[in-house]
């Protein structure tokens, strides 16, 4: 076992909260109250999301990787 | 008033005395002083928890001393119970996490499963009835200590570009990204993944704690002369005990999670990211 789960639920909640938080700052600064926020939410969702398709790849084409080894 | 009579204040309150329930608060945590002295400017007040967790170190240490102390090639008693945990420790979390060089953080993983659990434990102990852990303190300072473990280790074994680089800068990503996924990385690494790992550990605690208080005050409180109370003390009590059963399995749980985390990021230390 890895610590991608982990690793990836805290990626989760750190990117929507980061940026939710950063969007929200940003709509405050320019007095656009709700849209910027939103904006923020979805950048930071997507960019966990990119994180964590990125890990999870990876961790696939290890496996794959040892799986040939174990054939050889 | 002092603390104890704020929770005691409810003893004579029952269903038609014309009080309402007592339910209990946040006040259950907190306890008075046993003991108070200063040392070098800082105050140091001793309570029930300090107390509790002193015992749980005295028992971890005095039972496993007991268990070695005479160690028999064939295990019998209490050194059987104490190889089992350590093999428990050995097999199912330091080389299932961190694999064949799992075997020197051991001690440590051990250490800290059989001392969370004790202190967990301490919940469904007669008149002890506090999980030490409940208290935001002690699983902040439990996790500080691995953090303060796992973070240097990860210096020390590959170097402090090799660490902080490939934690906070993925490889394989266009430079552009980095300035919007370094600041993630940074916060969910060192900052969001130390609190979780206390805050997981202490909710469990306080929650599983709060819970098991409601159900014994409300067998107490409907107790009285009518059907309704009778039945609904019968059944509150026996929420309490189902609870009580439940809570036993969750500080194991709990525990055993908290263990695991410690391996999961001493073996992101060890083993340098993809």
């Amino acid at each position: 076992m890895s610590d991608s789960a982990w690793a990836n639920t805290s990626r989760l909640i750190t990117g929507l909260i980061l940026y939710t938080g950063l969007g929200w700052l940003v709509s405050r600064w320019v007095g656009h109250q709700a849209l910027l926020m939103a904006v923020g939410a979805i950048v930071g969702l997507a960019l966990s999301y990119f994180l964590m398709f990125r890990s999870l790849e990876h961790e696939r084409l290890k496996d794959e990787e040892r799986r040939q080894q174990v054939q050889q | 008033m002092s603390l104890s009579n704020v929770v005691t204040s409810g003893l004579d309150c029952h269903l038609n005395s014309g009080c309402g329930f007592p339910a209990p608060g946040a006040e259950i945590f907190l306890f008075d002083d046993i003991a108070k002295f200063t040392i070098l400017n800082t105050d140091v007040h001793v309570t029930k928890i300090t107390v509790l967790l002193f015992i749980s170190v005295a028992v971890i240490l005095g039972f496993f001393i007991y268990a070695f102390h005479k160690p028999k090639l064939v295990p019998r008693g209490a050194q059987n119970v104490g190889e089992m945990g350590y093999v428990f420790i050995r097999d199912g979390i330091a080389r299932e996490i961190i694999g064949k060089d799992g075997d020197p953080y051991v001690p440590y993983l051990f250490s800290f499963f059989f001392l969370v659990w004790l202190c967990n434990f301490m919940g469904i102990v007669p008149f002890a009835q506090v999980p030490v852990t409940s208290i935001f303190a002690m699983p902040v300072a439990f996790a500080l200590i691995v953090y303060i473990t796992w973070v240097p280790l990860g210096v020390y074994k590959q170097g402090f570009r090799g660490f902080f680089g490939g934690m906070l800068f993925p490889p394989g990503v266009p430079k552009p990204m980095y300035v919007l996924l370094t600041p993630l990385e940074f916060l969910s690494n060192l900052i969001v993944r130390p609190a979780t790992h206390a805050i997981r550990l202490f909710a469990n605690m306080f929650a599983g704690h709060l819970l098991i208080a409601t159900f014994s005050i409300a067998a107490f409180y409907l107790l009285s002369a009518s059907v309704i109370g009778i039945l609904g003390s019968a059944a509150s009590f026996t929420v309490a005990i189902a609870l009580t059963a439940f809570e036993a399995l969750i500080q194991f749980l709990q525990a055993y999670i908290f263990t695991l985390l410690a391996a999961v990021y001493i073996s992101g230390a060890l083993h340098a990211e993809h």
